[in-house]
C-alpha cells in the first residue's frame, strides 16, 4: 500500500474531497481553496502523490503569514487571482487591449510581428520555428529531456517523482507552497552523464501549448559529468494582466556536472515577482545564476547554491534596474556546507526616477567547510536623488579556515567621467547611458550574444529622459 | 513561549514598588518619578525580544535570562576603596576628573572635577546628583534621544537607572584633559543599569572615557545601560567605553547613541571585551550639515561568549561623513554578530559614510557572523562597506617561528597587528597600553 | 561509556508520531515510524528547530519550519534546505519502555544519492 509520497505526505489524508472528478466541468474562477486546487489536479489528470502534494501545500499556504521583510506585500490579494485557467479560455484580449508604451518597446527592440502578439498574450500561439525542431531531433538523439513540466509529469513520472520538491519543499516558504499548490508549465530538463548540450536551451522555443506562466515549475536535473545552459524569459517586455508571478526552480548538479541558468526579466510593471531558485551542487559541480531584472512592481528573487560536496562552486551575476515604481529586490545565497567549495557574487543595481533597487544575500560557511572561498561584490548606481539603493549581505562564518569578502560601493554616475566623454563630442545623454552600459557590462558579456544586444537597447530605452 | 521573560507577573526584585523605593532613595523631583512610572507601564506592556521577533534579535538568544532571579543593589552614596580599573583610574597627569560607582552607587571621594574645568563651568557628576541639583538641564536632555518604549529592555532601564554620569560642557569650553568614569558590579546577581548623559554645548571640546567591569565568577548578573551623547553644532567629542564584565554579565539591550549637530565632531571606541552575552547598539545620527562621526570597535569573544554588536549611521542633513571600522576576533566556541547599517536619507547630498569590519576566527568551533547593510536614498555621496572575514594566516604563523618566536608568541603577534589600527587611533596613551594588555589576557 | 537508559514508554510516543527526550543535555527525537522507534537528534541541522514537533509519515520526520526531510532510520537527509544529516541513536524498546544509548552516530546520505 503505497499510502506515502515521496515527501512523506500522507495520501489518505488527501482523498478527492468535493466531488466525483469524472463528472466535473471546470470553470475557472478567481480565489484559492481546496476545491481549486483538486481541480487543477484533475484537469491535468495527475497521479495522486502529486495531488496530495498539492494539497499539503495549500495547506500550508494558508496556515503561513506573508514574509514581512523585504519588498511591502501587503497589496497582494490572494482572493482576487485566477490560479488556473485552460489552455483553451482564450482571455478575449486583443492587441488593441495592449498598452502603448509596450507596443513601443516592442518596436523599439525590432520585435517580429507574431512574436509581438505572444509576448503580448494576445493571438495564437507563438509558431515555433523549425531550427527549434532540428534541435530538438538533436537532444533526443543524445538523451536529453526538455520538456513543459506537466507533459514531463505524464511522460516521465519517475524522475519528476524522484526530484520533485527536494531541493525547495512546499513549506519552504509561503510563495513556494502557494506554487506548489496550482503550479503549472515550467520547463522540465535532465541531461544524461557525460551529456554536454552546446546551443543554450531556451524556454522561449519551448513555449508551445501553455502561456507563459503565472506559476511555472521548472526541474533542471544535470547528471555527472553533463552540461547545460538554459535560459529563461527574453528581454521583450512580457505583457500580462497577471498580477503575481511565483515560479520554483529546483536544479541537482551531480559530480562534476555544469549547469548555467540565465534569466532576463521584463515583466510589465504590474507584476509582483517572487521567485524561488535553487540548486544544489556536488562534488566538483558548478552552477552559475546569471540574473537580470528589468521589469515588474516588486521582484524578490535569491537565486541560491547548495554546495554540499567538496571542490562544489557557485558563480551568481545579477543585475538589476529599477525606474518609477519599481522595487527591485534581487541577490543570491552562497552555501558553503563541504570542504573546498567556491563562490563568487557579482551584484550591479541601478535606480532612477524613484526606483529602489539593491541587492540582499547571504554567505553561509558551515562547520568542517575548510578551505572555502567566497567573494561577493556589490556596486550600486543610483541615477538622482528621488532614487534609494539598499545592500543587505548577511554572512554567517561558522568555520575558521575561510577566506570570506564583501565589497560594496554606491555611488553617483561621477561629473568628470561625464565632462570627459562630453568634451569628447559625445552628447550628455548618450555619454550617460555609456556610462551605465559600462557598469553592467562585466554581467552584459556572459550572456548570449543576442539577449546581450538586445539588453543594452532595452537599458538605452529605460535611461531615455534621464537627463534633464 | 519562555516563562522567564514572558511572565506578565513582575519578578519580584522588579516591581512598581521597587521603581518608586529607587527614586524616593534618589531624592528625585516629581517629574523623574513620572517618567520612571510611565517607563514602567511600557515595560509590563512591551513583549520579551526573541530569536523570533524582532530581526535584530534573532541572532542572540536571551531566553536563559530569568530577571527573577537577579536582585536590585541598594541606593545611595557608598564608602568603598575604588581603583578597580588599576592604571587606568589611578590619579594622574592624565586626567581631569573622575567618577567611580559600585554596583550604581556613587563611590564617596570617588574622584572629582579639576579646578579649572570646574571654573569653566564644567559639570561631571553622578546623574542622580544632577537630576536634583540640574532639573532642567537634564529634564530636557533625558531619554529624548533613547525613548523607554523602543523596546522591553530599554523601558526597563528607564523605570530603574541609577548611577552612570552626567557631563555638560558648556558653550565654547574646551576641556583639554580626559574625563574618566568607572563602575563596577559587585552584588552577586546584582542587575545595573547605568546612564550615561553628555550635553557638549555649542563649539566645547570634551573626552570622555567609561570603564565597566564586574566580579569574575558566581551567578548570572545584568547589565542594561544607555549613553546618551548631544554634540551641538561645532562641539567636538572624544567618547571611549571600555566594557570588561565578568563571564557572569548578561548586557542586555545596552546603546550609545549620538545625535551630531553642524558642524560637530564624535570620535568613538567601543571596546567589547567581557560579558558572558552582550547585546549592544551603537549609533550616530548625524543631523546637521558638516557633522563627522568616527566610529572605532573593538571585540574579542573567548570561551562561550557571545557578542552582538549593531551599529547605525543615520545620515539626515548633507555634507555629513561617517567612517566606521568594527574589528573583531573569537576563539574557543565564542560567537560574534556585527550588524552594521549606514542610512543615508534624501537629501543628504554630499555625504560620504564608510563601513568596514574585520573578523578573525582563531578556533575551530569560534562563529562570526557581519551583515554590513546599506539604505542610500540620496545619489551624490560617496558610500562603501566592506567585510571580510578570515583566519589565522598559518604561512604568517610559520615565517614568525622560523624567526625564533613560539606558537604563542607568534599568534599573539598576528592578533596585535589585526588590532594594530585600532590601537594607534585610541588617543590616550595609558588607554592604548591598556587595551593592548587586556587583549593579550584574552589570547592565553 | 553510556548505557541504555529509559527515555519514555511505548505509549507516549504511538506510531506517526515523536517525542522530544533530553539525555545528557542532548536533544533527542523519539520517533515511532510505523510501530518500530528510532531516534535522531532533535533539531534540524538546517536552523534550530525541534524535529519532534514536525509530522512523522512512514520513515519520512518533516522539519515544520522549512520542511527539510529526513529518513528516520539512516538520518539521511531527503530534502534541503538542509543539507546535513541527522545522528541516530540506538534504541531497543524492552517491554513498555523505549531504551536509548547516547552515543551519536553519525547520519548518513544526501537527498540525490545514498
Amino acid at each position: 500500500m503505497a499510502t506515502t509520497s515521496p515527501l512523506g505526505i500522507d495520501l489518505d489524508h488527501y482523498k478527492w474531497g468535493f466531488r466525483d472528478p469524472e463528472r466535473y466541468v471546470f470553470k475557472a474562477r478567481k480565489g484559492l481553496d481546496r476545491e481549486i486546487v483538486e481541480e487543477i489536479s484533475h484537469m491535468k489528470s495527475e497521479p495522486d502523490w502529486m495531488r496530495a502534494i498539492r494539497l499539503h501545500a495549500l495547506e500550508h499556504f494558508l496556515k503561513r503569514p506573508t514574509p514581512k521583510w523585504g519588498a511591502n506585500l501587503d497589496q497582494i490579494d490572494f482572493n482576487d487571482i485566477y490560479y488556473y485557467l485552460k489552455p483553451t479560455d482564450g482571455k478575449g484580449r486583443t492587441w488593441d487591449d495592449v498598452p502603448a508604451d509596450i507596443k513601443r518597446t516592442f518596436d523599439r527592440l525590432g520585435i517580429p510581428e507574431a512574436e509581438k502578439k505572444f509576448l503580448a498574450g494576445v493571438g495564437a500561439q507563438y509558431e515555433s520555428e523549425s531550427v527549434y525542431h532540428n534541435l530538438k531531433e538533436e537532444w533526443e538523439r543524445l538523451g536529453v529531456i526538455f520538456l513543459d513540466t506537466d507533459s514531463a509529469l505524464r511522460e516521465h513520472p519517475d524522475i519528476v517523482r524522484e526530484y520533485f520538491g527536494t531541493v525547495v519543499p512546499p513549506e519552504d516558504n509561503k510563495l513556494a507552497a502557494l506554487n506548489t499548490a496550482v503550479w503549472s508549465g515550467g520547463s522540465f530538463v535532465y541531461v544524461p552523464e557525460g551529456v554536454k548540450v552546446d546551443i543554450p536551451l531556451q524556454a522561449y522555443f519551448r513555449i508551445n501549448a501553455e502561456k507563459a506562466g503565472q506559476f511555472e515549475r521548472t526541474l533542471i536535473i544535470c547528471e555527472p559529468g553533463s552540461y547545460v545552459h538554459y535560459v529563461e524569459g527574453c528581454t521583450a517586455p512580457i505583457y500580462t494582466t497577471d498580477s503575481l508571478h511565483s515560479a520554483v526552480v529546483e536544479i541537482i548538479v551531480k559530480e562534476g556536472a555544469r549547469c548555467r541558468y540565465t534569466t532576463i526579466q521584463n515583466w510589465s510593471k504590474n507584476v509582483y515577482n517572487l521567485v524561488t531558485k535553487r540548486a544544489v551542487a556536488y562534488r566538483d559541480a558548478t552552477m552559475e545564476w546569471v540574473d537580470g531584472n528589468l521589469g515588474s512592481k516588486v521582484t524578490m528573487k535569491y537565486p541560491s547554491v547548495y554546495m554540499v560536496e567538496p571542490g562544489a562552486r557557485a558563480e551568481i551575476l545579477s543585475v538589476a534596474f529599477a525606474g518609477a515604481g519599481q522595487h527591485q529586490d534581487p541577490g543570491g545565497k552562497v552555501i558553503h556546507a563541504a570542504p573546498y567549495t567556491q563562490s563568487s557574487v557579482v551584484s550591479k543595481s541601478i535606480a532612477k526616477d524613484g526606483g529602489r533597487a539593491g541587492y540582499r544575500g547571504l554567505v553561509k560557511v558551515y562547520p568542517g567547510a575548510r578551505g572555502s572561498r567566497c567573494a561577493v561584490r556589490c556596486d550600486a548606481l543610483i541615477l538622482d536623488e528621488r532614487s534609494r539603493s539598499d545592500t543587505y549581505p548577511y554572512m554567517e562564518i561558522d568555520e575558521q579556515d575561510v577566506s570570506i569578502t564583501h565589497e560594496a560601493t554606491v555611488s553617483k554616475v561621477s561629473d568628470e567621467q561625464l565632462f570627459y566623454l562630453m568634451s569628447r563630442g559625445i552628447k550628455e545623454d548618450e555619454a550617460m547611458n555609456m556610462i551605465v552600459r559600462g557598469f553592467i557590462e562585466p554581467i552584459v558579456k556572459e550572456l548570449p550574444l543576442e539577449y546581450a544586444v538586445e539588453l543594452n537597447r532595452l537599458i538605452a530605452l529605460e535611461m531615455e529622459g534621464s537627463v534633464g | 513561549m519562555g516563562q522567564h521573560l514572558t511572565a506578565t507577573a513582575a519578578p519580584l526584585a522588579f516591581s512598581r514598588s521597587a521603581v518608586q523605593r529607587r527614586s524616593e532613595a534618589l531624592g528625585e523631583p516629581a517629574w523623574a518619578l513620572q517618567r520612571r512610572l510611565k517607563a514602567w507601564e511600557a515595560f509590563e506592556r512591551l513583549p520579551a525580544p526573541s530569536v523570533t521577533h524582532p530581526e535584530e534579535w534573532r541572532r542572540t538568544d536571551i531566553s536563559g535570562l530569568e530577571l527573577g532571579m537577579l536582585t536590585l543593589p541598594a541606593d545611595g552614596p557608598v564608602e568603598s576603596p575604588p581603583a578597580f580599573f588599576g592604571p587606568v583610574a589611578r590619579e594622574g597627569a592624565e586626567r581631569g576628573g573622575l567618577l567611580t560607582f559600585l554596583d550604581g552607587r556613587p563611590v564617596v571621594d570617588g574622584g572629582r572635577l579639576g579646578e579649572e574645568a570646574a571654573r569653566a563651568g564644567v559639570l561631571f557628576t553622578d546623574l542622580a546628583s544632577a537630576v536634583r541639583a540640574e532639573p532642567d538641564l537634564v529634564r530636557d536632555h533625558l531619554f529624548s534621544l533613547a525613548p523607554p518604549d523602543e523596546h522591553r529592555f530599554r523601558a526597563l532601564h528607564a523605570a530603574l537607572y541609577s548611577g552612570g554620569t552626567f557631563l555638560y560642557v558648556p558653550r565654547g569650553v574646551e576641556v583639554a584633559l580626559p574625563l574618566v568614569t568607572q563602575a563596577w558590579l559587585g552584588t552577586p546577581a546584582g542587575a545595573v543599569f547605568p546612564h550615561t548623559l553628555v550635553v557638549a554645548d555649542e563649539g566645547s571640546a570634551v573626552t570622555l572615557v567609561e570603564l565597566f567591569g564586574s566580579y569574575p565568577e558566581g551567578p548570572r548578573a545584568l547589565a542594561s545601560g544607555v549613553v546618551e551623547l548631544f554634540l551641538r553644532d561645532g562641539a567636538q567629542v572624544r567618547y571611549m567605553l571600555v566594557q570588561e564584565w565578568g563571564a557572569p554579565v548578561w548586557e542586555v539591550g545596552s546603546l550609545i547613541r549620538a545625535r551630531l549637530g553642524r558642524d560637530a565632531s564624535l570620535r568613538s571606541l567601543v571596546a567589547a571585551l567581557g560579558g558572558g552575552l552582550v547585546k549592544l547598539d551603537v549609533e550616530s545620527h548625524l543631523e546637521g550639515p558638516g557633522a563627522s562621526s568616527e566610529m572605532l570597535g573593538l571585540y574579542f569573544g573567548a570561551d562561550r561568549q557571545h557578542i552582538d554588536v549593531h551599529t547605525l549611521q543615520e545620515h539626515r542633513a548633507p555634507h555629513t561623513t561617517s567612517d566606521l571600522l568594527y574589528r573583531g576576533a573569537v576563539k574557543d566556541a565564542a560567537r560574534s554578530v556585527f550588524a552594521g547599517l549606514i542610512r543615508v536619507h534624501h537629501g543628504a547630498q554630499k555625504t560620504n559614510a564608510f563601513q568596514a569590519n574585520r573578523n578573525l576566527i582563531l578556533s575551530e568551533g569560534a562563529r562570526a557572523d557581519s551583515i554590513p547593510k546599506l539604505e542610500i536614498m540620496a545619489n551624490d555621496l560617496r558610500c562603501t562597506h566592506g567585510s571580510a572575514t578570515s583566519r589565522l594566516d598559518e604561512e604568517h604563523i610559520f615565517y614568525l617561528m622560523s624567526r625564533g618566536l613560539t606558537r604563542q608568541q607568534a599568534t599573539f603577534m598576528i592578533v596585535e597587528g589585526f588590532f594594530a589600527d585600532l590601537f594607534d587611533r585610541t588617543p590616550i596613551p595609558r588607554l592604548r597600553g591598556y587595551l593592548q594588555a587586556r587583549v593579550a589576557e584574552k589570547m592565553i | 561509556m553510556g548505557e541504555f537508559t529509559k527515555v519514555a514508554t511505548l505509549d507516549q510516543v504511538p506510531p506517526g508520531t515523536a517525542k522530544q527526550v533530553v539525555v545528557d543535555g542532548r536533544k533527542i527525537a523519539i520517533v515511532n515510524a510505523r510501530g518500530t522507534v528510532y531516534a535522531i537528534d532533535d533539531t534540524c541541522t538546517h536552523e534550530e528547530e525541534s524535529l519532534a514537533e514536525g509530522p512523522v509519515v512512514g520513515e519520512i520526520i518533516v522539519c515544520p519550519k522549512h520542511g527539510s526531510r529526513f529518513h528516520v532510520p539512516t538520518g539521511r537527509v531527503l530534502s534541503l534546505p538542509a543539507v546535513r544529516p541527522v545522528n541516530t541513536y540506538p534504541v531497543k524498546v524492552v517491554g513498555d519502555d523505549i531504551l536509548l544509548l547516547p552515543e551519536p552516530r553519525p547520519g548518513q546520505g544526501m537527498p540525490h544519492k545514498r
